[in-house]
Protein backbone atom coordinates (compact mmCIF):
# COMPACT_ATOMS: atom_id res chain seq x y z
CA UNK A 1 0.00 0.00 0.00
CA UNK A 2 2.45 2.64 -1.20
CA UNK A 3 -0.16 5.08 -2.44
CA UNK A 4 -2.09 7.28 -0.06
CA UNK A 5 -5.79 7.08 0.57
CA UNK A 6 -8.16 9.59 -0.96
CA UNK A 7 -7.89 12.81 1.00
CA UNK A 8 -9.53 16.18 0.95
CA UNK A 9 -7.42 18.97 -0.54
CA UNK A 10 -8.37 22.57 0.04
CA UNK A 11 -9.23 24.24 -3.25
CA UNK A 12 -11.41 27.10 -4.35
CA UNK A 13 -13.90 25.83 -6.89
CA UNK A 14 -17.68 25.83 -7.29
CA UNK A 15 -17.77 22.17 -6.20
CA UNK A 16 -15.74 22.77 -3.06
CA UNK A 17 -17.99 25.68 -2.13
CA UNK A 18 -21.15 23.56 -2.09
CA UNK A 19 -22.07 22.46 1.42
CA UNK A 20 -21.34 18.88 2.41
CA UNK A 21 -25.03 18.22 2.96
CA UNK A 22 -25.81 19.24 -0.60
CA UNK A 23 -23.08 17.03 -2.02
CA UNK A 24 -24.20 14.09 0.10
CA UNK A 25 -27.78 14.40 -1.13
CA UNK A 26 -26.63 14.89 -4.72
CA UNK A 27 -24.34 11.87 -4.51
CA UNK A 28 -27.09 9.61 -3.16
CA UNK A 29 -29.60 10.80 -5.77
CA UNK A 30 -27.00 10.36 -8.51
CA UNK A 31 -26.08 6.84 -7.41
CA UNK A 32 -29.68 5.67 -7.16
CA UNK A 33 -30.53 7.19 -10.54
CA UNK A 34 -27.48 5.58 -12.11
CA UNK A 35 -28.45 2.21 -10.66
CA UNK A 36 -32.10 2.37 -11.74
CA UNK A 37 -31.67 3.19 -15.41
CA UNK A 38 -30.35 0.97 -18.16
CA UNK A 39 -31.28 3.52 -20.80
CA UNK A 40 -28.12 4.18 -22.77
CA UNK A 41 -29.18 7.70 -23.74
CA UNK A 42 -29.66 8.74 -20.10
CA UNK A 43 -26.40 7.11 -19.05
CA UNK A 44 -24.42 8.94 -21.72
CA UNK A 45 -25.87 12.32 -20.73
CA UNK A 46 -25.18 11.59 -17.06
CA UNK A 47 -21.62 10.55 -17.91
CA UNK A 48 -20.96 13.81 -19.72
CA UNK A 49 -22.39 15.71 -16.77
CA UNK A 50 -20.16 13.79 -14.34
CA UNK A 51 -17.04 14.56 -16.35
CA UNK A 52 -17.93 18.25 -16.60
CA UNK A 53 -18.47 18.43 -12.84
CA UNK A 54 -15.12 16.72 -12.34
CA UNK A 55 -13.42 19.22 -14.62
CA UNK A 56 -14.94 22.16 -12.76
CA UNK A 57 -13.71 20.85 -9.40
CA UNK A 58 -9.99 21.29 -10.22
CA UNK A 59 -9.15 17.98 -8.53
CA UNK A 60 -5.69 16.78 -9.58
CA UNK A 61 -5.34 13.42 -11.31
CA UNK A 62 -2.61 12.21 -8.96
CA UNK A 63 -4.99 12.74 -6.04
CA UNK A 64 -7.07 9.77 -7.13
CA UNK A 65 -4.98 7.92 -9.73
CA UNK A 66 -4.11 4.98 -7.50
CA UNK A 67 -7.66 4.37 -6.35
CA UNK A 68 -8.90 4.73 -9.92
CA UNK A 69 -6.49 2.04 -11.17
CA UNK A 70 -7.58 -0.20 -8.32
CA UNK A 71 -11.23 0.27 -9.27
CA UNK A 72 -10.49 -0.34 -12.95
CA UNK A 73 -8.88 -3.68 -12.17
CA UNK A 74 -11.94 -4.79 -10.27
CA UNK A 75 -14.11 -3.38 -13.06
CA UNK A 76 -12.44 -5.67 -15.60
CA UNK A 77 -12.75 -8.70 -13.32
CA UNK A 78 -16.43 -7.90 -12.86
CA UNK A 79 -17.10 -7.90 -16.59
CA UNK A 80 -15.20 -11.15 -17.09
CA UNK A 81 -17.29 -12.69 -14.31
CA UNK A 82 -20.56 -11.47 -15.86
CA UNK A 83 -19.71 -13.15 -19.14
CA UNK A 84 -18.53 -16.37 -17.50
CA UNK A 85 -21.64 -16.79 -15.37
CA UNK A 86 -24.25 -15.43 -17.72
CA UNK A 87 -22.98 -15.29 -21.32
CA UNK A 88 -26.46 -14.83 -22.79
CA UNK A 89 -27.87 -12.35 -20.26
CA UNK A 90 -28.12 -9.72 -22.96
CA UNK A 91 -30.11 -12.08 -25.18
CA UNK A 92 -32.53 -12.66 -22.31
CA UNK A 93 -32.87 -8.96 -21.59
CA UNK A 94 -33.39 -7.68 -25.10
CA UNK A 95 -35.35 -10.64 -26.46
CA UNK A 96 -33.38 -11.13 -29.65
CA UNK A 97 -30.12 -12.74 -30.70
CA UNK A 98 -27.37 -11.68 -33.10
CA UNK A 99 -24.30 -13.90 -32.81
CA UNK A 100 -20.84 -12.53 -33.46
CA UNK A 101 -18.68 -15.58 -32.82
CA UNK A 102 -19.13 -18.92 -31.08
CA UNK A 103 -16.33 -19.66 -28.63
CA UNK A 104 -16.88 -23.03 -26.97
CA UNK A 105 -19.74 -24.89 -25.30
CA UNK A 106 -22.38 -22.43 -24.17
CA UNK A 107 -20.15 -19.41 -24.74
CA UNK A 108 -21.16 -17.34 -27.74
CA UNK A 109 -20.42 -13.64 -28.07
CA UNK A 110 -23.54 -11.73 -29.10
CA UNK A 111 -24.24 -8.09 -29.87
CA UNK A 112 -26.91 -8.16 -27.16
CA UNK A 113 -24.39 -9.24 -24.52
CA UNK A 114 -21.89 -6.60 -25.61
CA UNK A 115 -24.56 -3.91 -25.47
CA UNK A 116 -25.74 -5.13 -22.08
CA UNK A 117 -22.23 -5.02 -20.63
CA UNK A 118 -21.67 -1.63 -22.25
CA UNK A 119 -24.60 -0.32 -20.23
CA UNK A 120 -23.11 -1.78 -17.06
CA UNK A 121 -19.80 -0.14 -17.90
CA UNK A 122 -21.60 3.17 -18.34
CA UNK A 123 -23.22 2.72 -14.93
CA UNK A 124 -19.78 2.39 -13.36
CA UNK A 125 -18.52 5.35 -15.33
CA UNK A 126 -21.46 7.49 -14.22
CA UNK A 127 -21.21 6.76 -10.50
CA UNK A 128 -17.45 6.58 -9.91
CA UNK A 129 -16.56 10.21 -10.77
CA UNK A 130 -19.28 11.51 -8.45
CA UNK A 131 -18.12 9.22 -5.65
CA UNK A 132 -14.51 10.36 -5.99
CA UNK A 133 -15.65 13.95 -6.30
CA UNK A 134 -17.66 13.79 -3.10
CA UNK A 135 -14.72 12.38 -1.15
CA UNK A 136 -12.11 14.70 -2.62
CA UNK A 137 -14.05 17.96 -2.28
CA UNK A 138 -15.69 17.57 1.13
CA UNK A 139 -13.90 18.47 4.33
CA UNK A 140 -14.22 15.50 6.74
CA UNK A 141 -15.14 17.88 9.56
CA UNK A 142 -17.99 19.27 7.54
CA UNK A 143 -19.13 15.79 6.59
CA UNK A 144 -20.30 15.05 10.13
CA UNK A 145 -22.35 18.23 10.06
CA UNK A 146 -23.85 17.09 6.77
CA UNK A 147 -24.97 13.76 8.19
CA UNK A 148 -26.48 15.52 11.18
CA UNK A 149 -28.27 17.88 8.81
CA UNK A 150 -30.02 15.02 7.03
CA UNK A 151 -31.25 13.55 10.30
CA UNK A 152 -28.55 11.22 11.61
CA UNK A 153 -27.95 11.46 15.37
CA UNK A 154 -24.97 13.75 15.93
CA UNK A 155 -23.00 11.16 17.87
CA UNK A 156 -23.32 8.62 15.06
CA UNK A 157 -22.57 11.32 12.51
CA UNK A 158 -19.44 12.26 14.40
CA UNK A 159 -18.39 8.60 14.61
CA UNK A 160 -18.51 8.34 10.83
CA UNK A 161 -16.44 11.48 10.55
CA UNK A 162 -13.90 10.06 13.01
CA UNK A 163 -13.68 6.77 11.13
CA UNK A 164 -13.16 8.68 7.89
CA UNK A 165 -10.45 10.79 9.48
CA UNK A 166 -8.53 7.91 11.03
CA UNK A 167 -8.35 5.52 8.08
CA UNK A 168 -5.09 7.13 6.85
CA UNK A 169 -3.63 7.06 10.38
CA UNK A 170 -4.36 3.37 10.90
CA UNK A 171 -3.09 2.65 7.41
CA UNK A 172 0.16 4.37 8.30
CA UNK A 173 0.32 2.40 11.56
CA UNK A 174 -0.12 -0.81 9.61
CA UNK A 175 2.71 0.08 7.24
CA UNK A 176 5.06 1.05 10.06
CA UNK A 177 4.31 -2.10 12.04
CA UNK A 178 4.59 -4.27 8.94
CA UNK A 179 7.96 -2.82 7.96
CA UNK A 180 9.29 -3.08 11.51
CA UNK A 181 8.18 -6.70 11.75
CA UNK A 182 9.73 -7.52 8.39
CA UNK A 183 12.96 -5.87 9.51
CA UNK A 184 12.95 -8.37 12.37
CA UNK A 185 12.55 -11.26 9.96
CA UNK A 186 8.78 -11.73 10.03
CA UNK A 187 7.86 -12.58 6.46
CA UNK A 188 4.29 -12.54 5.15
CA UNK A 189 5.17 -12.91 1.47
CA UNK A 190 4.79 -16.08 -0.52
CA UNK A 191 8.35 -17.15 0.32
CA UNK A 192 7.08 -18.41 3.67
CA UNK A 193 4.95 -21.50 4.30
CA UNK A 194 1.25 -20.98 4.97
CA UNK A 195 1.02 -21.77 8.70
CA UNK A 196 4.05 -19.57 9.35
CA UNK A 197 2.52 -16.75 7.31
CA UNK A 198 -0.71 -16.91 9.28
CA UNK A 199 1.21 -16.77 12.54
CA UNK A 200 3.13 -13.78 11.20
CA UNK A 201 -0.17 -12.09 10.31
CA UNK A 202 -1.13 -12.32 13.97
CA UNK A 203 2.23 -10.79 14.89
CA UNK A 204 1.35 -7.77 12.79
CA UNK A 205 -2.34 -7.47 13.66
CA UNK A 206 -1.74 -7.63 17.41
CA UNK A 207 0.28 -4.40 17.65
CA UNK A 208 -2.04 -2.77 15.11
CA UNK A 209 -5.01 -3.42 17.38
CA UNK A 210 -3.04 -2.36 20.45
CA UNK A 211 -2.04 0.96 18.90
CA UNK A 212 -5.65 1.50 17.81
CA UNK A 213 -6.84 0.88 21.36
CA UNK A 214 -4.28 3.31 22.73
CA UNK A 215 -5.54 5.87 20.25
CA UNK A 216 -9.12 5.13 21.34
CA UNK A 217 -8.20 5.83 24.97
CA UNK A 218 -6.54 9.12 24.09
CA UNK A 219 -9.31 10.32 21.80
CA UNK A 220 -12.21 9.45 24.08
CA UNK A 221 -10.55 11.05 27.10
CA UNK A 222 -9.78 14.20 25.14
CA UNK A 223 -13.33 14.39 23.79
CA UNK A 224 -14.93 13.94 27.19
CA UNK A 225 -12.69 16.62 28.65
CA UNK A 226 -13.99 18.92 25.94
CA UNK A 227 -17.60 18.26 26.86
CA UNK A 228 -18.63 16.02 23.98
CA UNK A 229 -21.96 14.27 24.47
CA UNK A 230 -23.23 16.28 27.43
CA UNK A 231 -26.14 17.79 25.51
CA UNK A 232 -28.86 16.42 23.32
CA UNK A 233 -27.88 18.63 20.40
CA UNK A 234 -24.77 20.47 19.30
CA UNK A 235 -23.59 23.22 17.00
CA UNK A 236 -21.10 22.64 14.20
CA UNK A 237 -18.03 24.74 13.56
CA UNK A 238 -17.83 23.56 9.95
CA UNK A 239 -21.52 23.77 9.18
CA UNK A 240 -22.44 26.15 6.39
CA UNK A 241 -25.83 27.50 5.38
CA UNK A 242 -27.32 26.57 2.03
CA UNK A 243 -26.43 29.16 -0.56
CA UNK A 244 -28.03 29.99 -3.87
CA UNK A 245 -25.61 27.64 -5.63
CA UNK A 246 -26.73 24.80 -3.39
CA UNK A 247 -30.35 25.27 -4.34
CA UNK A 248 -29.45 25.55 -8.02
CA UNK A 249 -27.44 22.32 -7.87
CA UNK A 250 -30.21 20.49 -6.00
CA UNK A 251 -32.85 21.58 -8.51
CA UNK A 252 -30.63 20.67 -11.46
CA UNK A 253 -29.96 17.17 -10.12
CA UNK A 254 -33.62 16.66 -9.29
CA UNK A 255 -34.52 17.50 -12.89
CA UNK A 256 -31.91 15.07 -14.22
CA UNK A 257 -33.07 12.29 -11.89
CA UNK A 258 -36.75 12.78 -12.74
CA UNK A 259 -36.08 13.04 -16.47
CA UNK A 260 -33.93 9.93 -16.40
CA UNK A 261 -36.54 7.93 -14.52
CA UNK A 262 -39.39 9.04 -16.78
CA UNK A 263 -37.42 8.31 -19.95
CA UNK A 264 -36.35 4.95 -18.59
CA UNK A 265 -39.79 3.70 -17.61
CA UNK A 266 -42.21 5.42 -20.00
CA UNK A 267 -42.25 2.43 -22.33
CA UNK A 268 -42.70 -0.01 -19.44
CA UNK A 269 -39.20 -1.48 -19.51
CA UNK A 270 -35.98 -0.48 -17.77
CA UNK A 271 -33.95 -1.42 -20.82
CA UNK A 272 -33.40 0.76 -23.84
CA UNK A 273 -33.68 -1.71 -26.70
CA UNK A 274 -31.82 -1.01 -29.94
CA UNK A 275 -32.56 -4.45 -31.36
CA UNK A 276 -36.29 -3.98 -32.10
CA UNK B 1 -24.03 5.49 24.63
CA UNK B 2 -20.81 6.65 26.21
CA UNK B 3 -18.23 8.64 24.28
CA UNK B 4 -15.64 5.90 24.59
CA UNK B 5 -17.97 3.35 23.06
CA UNK B 6 -18.53 5.65 20.10
CA UNK B 7 -14.78 6.00 19.60
CA UNK B 8 -14.32 2.24 19.80
CA UNK B 9 -16.93 1.79 17.08
CA UNK B 10 -15.48 4.55 14.89
CA UNK B 11 -11.87 3.42 15.04
CA UNK B 12 -12.77 -0.23 14.55
CA UNK B 13 -14.69 0.78 11.45
CA UNK B 14 -11.51 2.49 10.25
CA UNK B 15 -9.50 -0.61 11.19
CA UNK B 16 -11.81 -2.87 9.19
CA UNK B 17 -11.44 -0.49 6.26
CA UNK B 18 -7.65 -0.76 6.49
CA UNK B 19 -7.84 -4.55 6.74
CA UNK B 20 -9.61 -4.49 3.40
CA UNK B 21 -6.48 -2.97 1.87
CA UNK B 22 -4.11 -5.67 3.11
CA UNK B 23 -3.08 -7.90 0.18
CA UNK B 24 -4.91 -11.25 0.23
CA UNK B 25 -2.97 -14.39 1.10
CA UNK B 26 -3.46 -17.14 -1.46
CA UNK B 27 -4.11 -20.65 -0.24
CA UNK B 28 -2.33 -22.87 -2.71
CA UNK B 29 -5.04 -25.50 -2.91
CA UNK B 30 -8.06 -23.28 -3.59
CA UNK B 31 -8.79 -20.35 -5.93
CA UNK B 32 -10.14 -17.97 -3.29
CA UNK B 33 -7.44 -16.15 -1.28
CA UNK B 34 -7.79 -15.19 2.37
CA UNK B 35 -8.83 -11.57 2.74
CA UNK B 36 -8.48 -9.82 6.07
CA UNK B 37 -11.72 -7.83 5.97
CA UNK B 38 -14.09 -10.47 7.32
CA UNK B 39 -11.48 -11.14 9.98
CA UNK B 40 -12.21 -7.57 11.06
CA UNK B 41 -15.92 -8.37 11.29
CA UNK B 42 -15.23 -11.32 13.60
CA UNK B 43 -12.80 -9.27 15.68
CA UNK B 44 -15.32 -6.46 16.05
CA UNK B 45 -17.84 -8.92 17.46
CA UNK B 46 -15.48 -10.93 19.70
CA UNK B 47 -13.55 -8.01 21.06
CA UNK B 48 -16.05 -5.14 21.23
CA UNK B 49 -19.24 -6.90 22.24
CA UNK B 50 -22.65 -6.73 20.63
CA UNK B 51 -23.50 -3.02 20.67
CA UNK B 52 -20.12 -1.59 19.75
CA UNK B 53 -19.43 -4.42 17.32
CA UNK B 54 -22.68 -3.91 15.43
CA UNK B 55 -22.28 -0.12 15.46
CA UNK B 56 -18.75 -0.33 14.04
CA UNK B 57 -20.05 -2.35 11.09
CA UNK B 58 -22.94 0.07 10.59
CA UNK B 59 -20.41 2.91 10.44
CA UNK B 60 -18.36 0.82 8.02
CA UNK B 61 -21.40 0.40 5.75
CA UNK B 62 -21.98 4.16 5.85
CA UNK B 63 -18.37 4.63 4.71
CA UNK B 64 -19.01 2.20 1.86
CA UNK B 65 -22.26 3.95 0.96
CA UNK B 66 -20.63 7.35 0.55
CA UNK B 67 -18.24 5.90 -1.97
CA UNK B 68 -15.10 5.10 0.00
CA UNK B 69 -13.29 2.27 -1.79
CA UNK B 70 -12.78 0.31 1.42
CA UNK B 71 -14.25 -3.04 0.50
CA UNK B 72 -11.75 -5.66 -0.58
CA UNK B 73 -10.72 -4.92 -4.14
CA UNK B 74 -11.26 -1.20 -3.78
CA UNK B 75 -15.01 -1.35 -4.13
CA UNK B 76 -17.36 1.18 -2.63
CA UNK B 77 -20.41 3.24 -3.34
CA UNK B 78 -24.11 2.60 -3.35
CA UNK B 79 -23.69 0.39 -6.41
CA UNK B 80 -22.10 -2.29 -4.24
CA UNK B 81 -24.87 -2.05 -1.68
CA UNK B 82 -27.45 -2.93 -4.33
CA UNK B 83 -25.22 -5.39 -6.18
CA UNK B 84 -24.67 -9.14 -5.83
CA UNK B 85 -22.58 -8.77 -2.66
CA UNK B 86 -25.18 -6.66 -0.87
CA UNK B 87 -26.49 -9.51 1.27
CA UNK B 88 -23.05 -10.34 2.58
CA UNK B 89 -22.27 -6.71 3.40
CA UNK B 90 -25.54 -6.08 5.21
CA UNK B 91 -25.09 -9.28 7.18
CA UNK B 92 -21.89 -7.91 8.73
CA UNK B 93 -23.59 -5.85 11.49
CA UNK B 94 -25.88 -8.77 12.29
CA UNK B 95 -22.96 -11.20 12.44
CA UNK B 96 -20.87 -8.85 14.60
CA UNK B 97 -23.82 -8.18 16.89
CA UNK B 98 -24.55 -11.88 17.42
CA UNK B 99 -20.89 -12.79 17.87
CA UNK B 100 -20.64 -9.97 20.40
CA UNK B 101 -23.80 -11.05 22.20
CA UNK B 102 -22.52 -14.57 22.68
CA UNK B 103 -19.00 -13.40 23.54
CA UNK B 104 -20.44 -11.30 26.35
CA UNK B 105 -22.54 -14.22 27.49
CA UNK B 106 -19.63 -16.67 27.84
CA UNK B 107 -17.03 -14.10 28.84
CA UNK B 108 -16.44 -15.28 32.46
CA UNK B 109 -15.48 -18.75 31.21
CA UNK B 110 -14.34 -17.92 27.70
CA UNK B 111 -12.15 -20.39 25.80
CA UNK B 112 -10.47 -20.16 22.42
CA UNK B 113 -12.49 -23.03 20.99
CA UNK B 114 -15.75 -21.38 22.06
CA UNK B 115 -14.82 -18.18 20.25
CA UNK B 116 -13.84 -20.18 17.18
CA UNK B 117 -17.22 -21.92 17.30
CA UNK B 118 -19.28 -18.72 17.45
CA UNK B 119 -17.12 -17.08 14.80
CA UNK B 120 -17.87 -19.97 12.48
CA UNK B 121 -21.58 -20.10 13.31
CA UNK B 122 -22.31 -16.38 13.03
CA UNK B 123 -19.36 -15.05 11.07
CA UNK B 124 -19.27 -17.71 8.37
CA UNK B 125 -22.47 -19.74 8.23
CA UNK B 126 -24.90 -16.92 9.03
CA UNK B 127 -23.18 -14.53 6.61
CA UNK B 128 -23.46 -17.15 3.86
CA UNK B 129 -27.08 -17.92 4.72
CA UNK B 130 -27.96 -14.23 4.40
CA UNK B 131 -25.65 -13.42 1.50
CA UNK B 132 -26.38 -16.35 -0.81
CA UNK B 133 -30.17 -15.83 -1.12
CA UNK B 134 -29.70 -12.12 -1.79
CA UNK B 135 -27.05 -12.87 -4.41
CA UNK B 136 -29.35 -15.45 -5.99
CA UNK B 137 -32.17 -12.91 -6.06
CA UNK B 138 -30.06 -10.18 -7.63
CA UNK B 139 -28.20 -12.32 -10.15
CA UNK B 140 -31.25 -14.46 -10.91
CA UNK B 141 -29.51 -17.75 -10.14
CA UNK B 142 -30.41 -20.52 -7.73
CA UNK B 143 -29.74 -20.24 -4.00
CA UNK B 144 -28.16 -23.65 -4.11
CA UNK B 145 -25.57 -22.47 -6.63
CA UNK B 146 -24.74 -19.54 -4.34
CA UNK B 147 -24.29 -21.78 -1.32
CA UNK B 148 -22.15 -24.25 -3.23
CA UNK B 149 -20.05 -21.34 -4.47
CA UNK B 150 -19.64 -20.20 -0.87
CA UNK B 151 -17.88 -23.46 -0.08
CA UNK B 152 -14.82 -22.05 -1.81
CA UNK B 153 -14.56 -19.44 0.93
CA UNK B 154 -14.93 -21.94 3.76
CA UNK B 155 -11.26 -22.87 4.41
CA UNK B 156 -10.18 -19.24 4.49
CA UNK B 157 -13.06 -18.26 6.74
CA UNK B 158 -12.31 -21.05 9.21
CA UNK B 159 -8.70 -19.92 9.39
CA UNK B 160 -9.89 -16.38 10.03
CA UNK B 161 -12.17 -17.63 12.82
CA UNK B 162 -9.17 -19.16 14.55
CA UNK B 163 -7.05 -16.04 14.06
CA UNK B 164 -9.77 -13.78 15.46
CA UNK B 165 -10.27 -16.08 18.45
CA UNK B 166 -6.53 -16.26 19.19
CA UNK B 167 -6.13 -12.49 18.97
CA UNK B 168 -9.15 -11.90 21.19
CA UNK B 169 -7.86 -14.32 23.82
CA UNK B 170 -4.47 -12.61 23.85
CA UNK B 171 -6.05 -9.16 24.15
CA UNK B 172 -8.73 -10.31 26.57
CA UNK B 173 -7.48 -8.24 29.49
CA UNK B 174 -7.97 -4.95 27.67
CA UNK B 175 -11.24 -5.75 25.89
CA UNK B 176 -14.17 -3.40 26.52
CA UNK B 177 -16.18 -6.54 27.36
CA UNK B 178 -13.74 -7.24 30.21
CA UNK B 179 -14.12 -3.65 31.33
CA UNK B 180 -17.90 -4.04 31.38
CA UNK B 181 -17.91 -7.32 33.31
CA UNK B 182 -15.60 -5.90 35.98
CA UNK B 183 -18.23 -3.36 37.02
Amino acid sequence: MKATMLTFTKQDSPIHRLTGATKLILFIVWSVTGMITYDTRCLIVMLLFSLIAFRVSKVQFQDYAFVLYFILIFFVLNHIAIFIFSPLEGVKVYGSRHDIVHLVGRYTVTYEQLFYQLNIALKYAVVIPMALLFLLTTNPSEFAASLNRIGVNYKIAYSVSLALRYIPDIQRDYENISFSAQARGIDISRKEKLPKRLKNIISILMPLILTSIERIENISTAMELRGFGTNRKRTWYSSRPFSRNDYIALILFALIAISSTVITFYDGSRFYNIFD
Amino acid sequence: MKTKELIYAALFAALIAVLGMIPPIPLGFIPVPITAQTLGVMLAGCFLGKRMGALSLIIFIILVAIGLPVLTGGRGGIAVLVGPSAGYIFSFPIAAGLIGWYSEKIWPKVRTWKLVAINIIFGVLLVSLIGAPVMALITNTSIWAGLVGALAFLPGDIIKSVIAAVITMQLKAISPIEEKTQI
